[in-house]
């Protein structure tokens, strides 16, 4: 029982236990602040310099690649990127909408691209590149209602001679994720989105290209614009490659070829350069660092004479008739034939069944055989010397092997050969098959099992201009820093030696010289310069034969040597030869390569 | 003479306590700001307006405050006329935001009155002071054979507790456990039943962390904030570095940056942007505050002749420090995560509107400090009005002669 006098009293003391516990309460907080604040204030204030200082990396610029004369065949150039995070814009249809009626794209197209990429999923995606200036303007006009758009001016890579130089220099592209995996376990700085080189030298020289990024240590406000600069590593450029090409010549040789499929390869027998080097069609490697539109891709893809193709290094034909000074060089060598050698072509050889020769000759001595490309004469001598003995020596000038030039994936093949130069053990382990003797017959002539490249022919020409020297082919000729000071030079190097007398070969350029002069090559007998050359027709039954030509000049001191083919070009004398001839034109100074006319269409592009 | 009277029972309101809650709503008006503007700025749901939560806290503000005023003018009887409504509407939005409730941040606790968005549970505070300082303020009611007397309020305001709790917002649930421990406490409720009623709160809470998996997630986030940075560690990660780069005096009003990482920084974590922003001597000042203006309740309560007028105030001044005490305890990772705001200061009509409503009871308290209002009238020679030296005075006209009666027939009552 309580009187109220005491009902007041407990009250009284309740209301004071009851602000004394939310007192106490408060002052527990009190330290809790004080402990977050002033004794653990510093630690958690490093966290917030973490959140405050970003760290912005400085793409290198990727080194220049120049031609023989330092012209410029791919470089960086400055140019607006438009990009987009996925996210953000995604949970905004009416952004959406607006992106692609700046850029002037379907919003499913936009859609395909930015489901693109498989970067971390904040991680921007170029939208555009190369944009232009009023789309930069009004994309920065309306900020606001693009939420995760931005403009960033990037180091975008430019070829701006386009196919000319394609197969050469490759392309860059965004880096794939397998491509980022095999990066990150060989240690290299590579991040989604970033270029790399996907093709020709900028995958050869990826390393070199590229350069070391640089960093920035910066200070963001609230909404992470920079404040200032805090710290800078300079960004190490990449180096410039100088290349071993002659612009004018590959000009030249792209023009001959005009419309045709073919490749044209122009070395120096001298040290292994390669001077030209034409593969038709080509493509426009700018597509793809910009993104490859699914039209271009295409276009690409579908086109019959498929454009992507080096067909310089990694394509083999069978060589025809061009083979034949290797086989000649093979008789010499075994003392099979000398130069009085003869015999009697009445266009055709029966051996078991008929070989046929492309025209009657009649008596063929050892220059006619080669200048006039008697069969008859080349199947008697291959019968005689055997395919072992003729495989070792076509071995020799370096036939199916890897030439080893600075171009990525030669030799994919098991074995890391190119092309095949058939022998008895070889058709046992292919076929499981005996060699038949008429087979050699093929052979010698270049037809047959003999396939070989067009790069491998122009070094089999300047073996034979060079007395028997096979050097390993080049692109890269000297590597620069971007100051030009020289790095490194590349020096040539010997890879195969042709064992044979230097009066087989001297014997061989004389029926080469010949069949410019007088035979079957005088579609390359160019008036004050001594070519020396070889046409060949490679029978691709059931369609027309290929069309080849090697040639070297001067015979006296040959500085070029070249090959040609064009695919089902009937005749090399009528195909390949002239494109030949332009080359050889525009280097001995005939011409200027813009002279060359092309009795077919132009080059695209060109 | 009854000019005199007049003097003598209506005082002014407590003006300190008034110009602390100015104060207070006018500081929380500008905080709302300062930490929602990079959000609001950059989103275009929000129309990019850097005024966009500015503009409408003004708003509830304005509202708020006026009727906060109004509230403090009328009579307490009416209020206490009023309280089973209020409790009937509180009970009947909380059921119907659990069938139809609008869910906004993942969380269902809104419903749409007309243009507005309400958030019922905040109304839920408001109801149980009101019903529990009418159902309470009357004399007697703990004594023995009388226990429907109290059992009946610790069962509706039980049953608001649980409506509260079935969404899951487990923050209210434990400011309104809070209120009603303290009005009962005030009340005379005996002590063992406290200490039972204090026990089972502690163990509800310890089995809620135990077996729920969302707040085993957020204890766990609690325990290791940077260890959860990805989930439930995040906005605690943050608001402790908000903390930390705050320092002694703060790096200075709108530079502060916890704000563009926390999605909650004008509501829930407001107190970290404070405390970044003006540092400790900006984080303490508040809590003074919030202290100063428990300690004024618990005083217009203890001085408060009416125990109704002091459970009122009692009953506001707890659930205020609560809210705020649990608010800033989040935010400073002194207790695990629960969302609630930040009374006064946190961007939210609701809570701003409903808090400033309770406050302006108190203010209706603190003005009628020397009245007694009627329902729980004692006998004229009490102990209490002697000590006082003043006679007891009817409040208006006949009104008192009902009182009168029924206060009679109270007195039968052996207590």
């Amino acid at each position: 029982m309580l009187t109220q006098h005491e009902v007041r009293k407990l009250q009284i003391s309740r209301i004071r236990k009851l602000a004394v516990v939310v007192i106490v309460l408060f002052f527990v907080l009190v330290a809790r602040l004080w402990y977050l604040q002033i004794v653990l204030g510093e630690e958690l204030l490093m966290q917030s310099e973490a959140n405050r200082i970003k760290l912005v990396r400085m793409r290198a610029p990727r080194g220049t690649i120049l031609d023989r004369n330092g012209r410029v065949l791919a470089t960086s150039r400055p140019q607006f990127v438009v990009l987009a995070t996925p996210a953000k814009l995604r949970e905004n249809p009416e952004a959406l909408k607006t992106l692609c009626g700046i850029l002037g794209i379907a919003p499913d197209e936009l859609d395909s691209i930015l489901a693109r990429r498989g970067g971390h999923p904040g991680a921007p995606v170029r939208v555009m590149i190369d944009a232009p200036l009023e789309v930069v303007v009004r994309i920065s006009e309306l900020r606001m209602k693009l939420p995760g758009v931005s403009v960033e001016l990037d180091q975008i890579r430019n070829y701006p001679l386009g196919p000319l130089v394609a197969h050469i220099v490759g392309h860059l592209g965004e880096i794939s994720k397998e491509e980022l995996e095999l990066a990150k376990k060989g240690g290299k700085d590579y991040k989604p989105g970033d270029y790399i080189g996907k093709d020709g030298l900028e995958a050869r020289y990826e390393d070199l290209l590229r350069g070391v990024d640089g960093g920035k240590q910066v200070e963001v406000n609230a909404l992470g614009s920079v404040v200032r600069v805090l710290g800078e590593k300079p960004s190490v450029p990449g180096k410039t490659l100088k290349l071993t090409i002659d612009l004018d010549l590959q000009i030249a040789a792209r023009r001959a070829l005009g419309s045709q499929v073919g490749a044209a390869v122009a070395v120096d027998p001298r040290n292994g350069e390669v001077l030209a080097m034409v593969s038709n069609p080509a493509y426009d490697p700018n597509i793809f660092v910009k993104r490859v539109r699914a039209s271009d891709w295409e276009r690409i893809i579908s086109h019959k004479g498929r454009p992507l193709q080096n067909r310089c290094v990694y394509n083999v034909y069978p060589p025809g008739s061009t083979f034949k000074p290797v086989t000649a060089i093979a008789g010499l060598k075994y003392g099979m034939c000398n130069v009085g050698t003869t015999v009697n072509c009445p266009g055709y050889l029966v051996f078991g069944r008929r070989f046929r020769c492309w025209r009657v000759h009649g008596r063929v001595g050892f220059m006619k055989a080669i200048a006039e490309s008697c069969d008859v004469w080349f199947y008697l001598l291959g019968h005689r010397l055997g395919i072992d003995r003729l495989a070792k020596v076509a071995r020799e000038f370096g036939l199916g092997s890897a030439t080893g030039i600075d171009l990525p994936h030669e030799g994919r093949r098991r074995d890391g050969g190119v092309g095949t130069i058939p022998d008895k053990q070889w058709k046992r382990r292919r076929f499981n098959e005996p060699w038949w003797p008429g087979e050699t017959l093929n052979c010698a002539i270049g037809q047959g099992y003999v396939q070989v490249s067009p790069l491998q022919m122009a070094l089999v020409c300047a073996a034979v201009a060079s007395k028997g020297k096979v050097y390993r082919p080049f692109l890269v000729k000297e590597v620069l820093r971007p100051n030009g000071s020289v790095v490194k030079h590349t020096k040539p190097e010997i890879r195969h030696v042709v064992n044979a007398p230097s009066e087989a070969f001297d014997l061989v350029c004389k029926g080469m010289r010949l069949a410019v002069t007088s035979g079957t090559g005088k579609a390359a007998d160019i008036p004050g310069v001594a070519v020396a050359g070889k046409t060949g027709s490679a029978e691709d039954p059931p369609r027309p034969a290929h069309g080849w030509f090697i040639c070297f000049a001067p015979v006296e001191n040959p500085r070029i040597a070249v090959a040609a083919i064009v695919e089902h070009g009937r005749h090399g004398a009528t195909s390949a030869a002239p494109v030949c001839r332009a080359i050889l034109d525009v280097f001995f100074g005939k011409k200027k390569p813009h002279e060359i006319g092309s009795g077919k269409a132009r080059v695209r592009g060109d | 003479m009854s000019a005199v009277q007049r003097n003598a029972r209506i005082n002014s309101p407590d003006l300190i306590l008034l110009g602390i809650v100015l104060f207070l709503v006018v500081s929380g008006v500008l905080l709302v700001f300062d930490a929602s503007y990079p959000t609001s700025a950059d989103q275009s749901r929000y129309g990019n307006d850097a005024w966009y939560f500015a503009k409408r806290q003004i708003t509830y503000a304005g509202v708020g405050v006026c009727l906060m005023l109004l509230v403090s003018l009328i009579p307490l009887e009416w209020i206490r006329r009023l309280s089973i409504v209020i409790l009937l509407a509180a009970i009947v939005l909380l059921v119907y935001v659990l069938v139809r409730g609008v869910t906004i941040n993942g969380s269902t606790s809104w419903v749409r009155l007309g243009p507005f968005m309400f958030q019922p549970s905040e109304l839920a505070k408001l109801a149980i002071i009101v019903y529990l300082a009418r159902a309470l303020g009357r004399p007697g009611i703990f004594s023995k054979g009388r226990e429907k007397r109290w059992l009946v309020p610790l069962g509706w305001s039980g049953l608001i507790t649980l409506l509260v709790v079935a969404q899951r917002d487990f923050g209210t649930a434990a400011v309104l456990f809070a209120v009603m421990f303290a009005m009962f406490a005030l009340a005379g409720a005996k002590k063992r039943y406290l200490v039972l009623a204090a026990v089972l709160g502690i163990a509800a809470v310890v089995v809620a962390m135990t077996y729920l998996p969302h707040c085993r997630a957020r204890v766990a986030a609690f325990m290791d904030p940077w260890g959860h940075y990805h989930h439930a560690g995040y906005q605690i990660v943050h608001s402790l570095i908000g903390f930390g780069t705050g320092g002694l005096t703060g790096v200075g009003l709108g530079e502060g940056r916890v704000k563009c990482y926390i999605p909650a920084a004008y509501t829930d974590y407001i107190y970290a942007t404070l405390a970044e922003e003006l540092g400790l001597v900006g984080s303490l000042v508040l809590v003074l505050l919030f202290s100063l203006l428990a300690v004024l309740n618990f005083v217009i309560a203890q001085k408060s002749k009416s125990l109704y007028g002091a459970l009122l105030a009692a009953g506001v001044g707890s659930a205020v420090s609560t809210q705020a005490l649990i608010n800033m305890a989040v935010a400073t990772n002194s207790i695990p995560a629960t969302g609630i705001p930040l009374p006064l200061i946190s961007y939210g009509g609701s809570s701003l509107v409903t808090t400033l409503l309770g406050l302006g009871l108190v203010l209706s308290v603190s003005r009628n400090i020397e009245v007694e209002v009627e329902g729980e009238e004692a006998n004229e020679d009490s102990v209490n009005r002697r000590r006082h030296g003043r006679a007891r005075v009817p409040s208006r006209g006949c009104r008192g002669g009902f009182a009168r009666t029924r206060s009679d027939r109270r007195v039968a009552v052996r207590w």
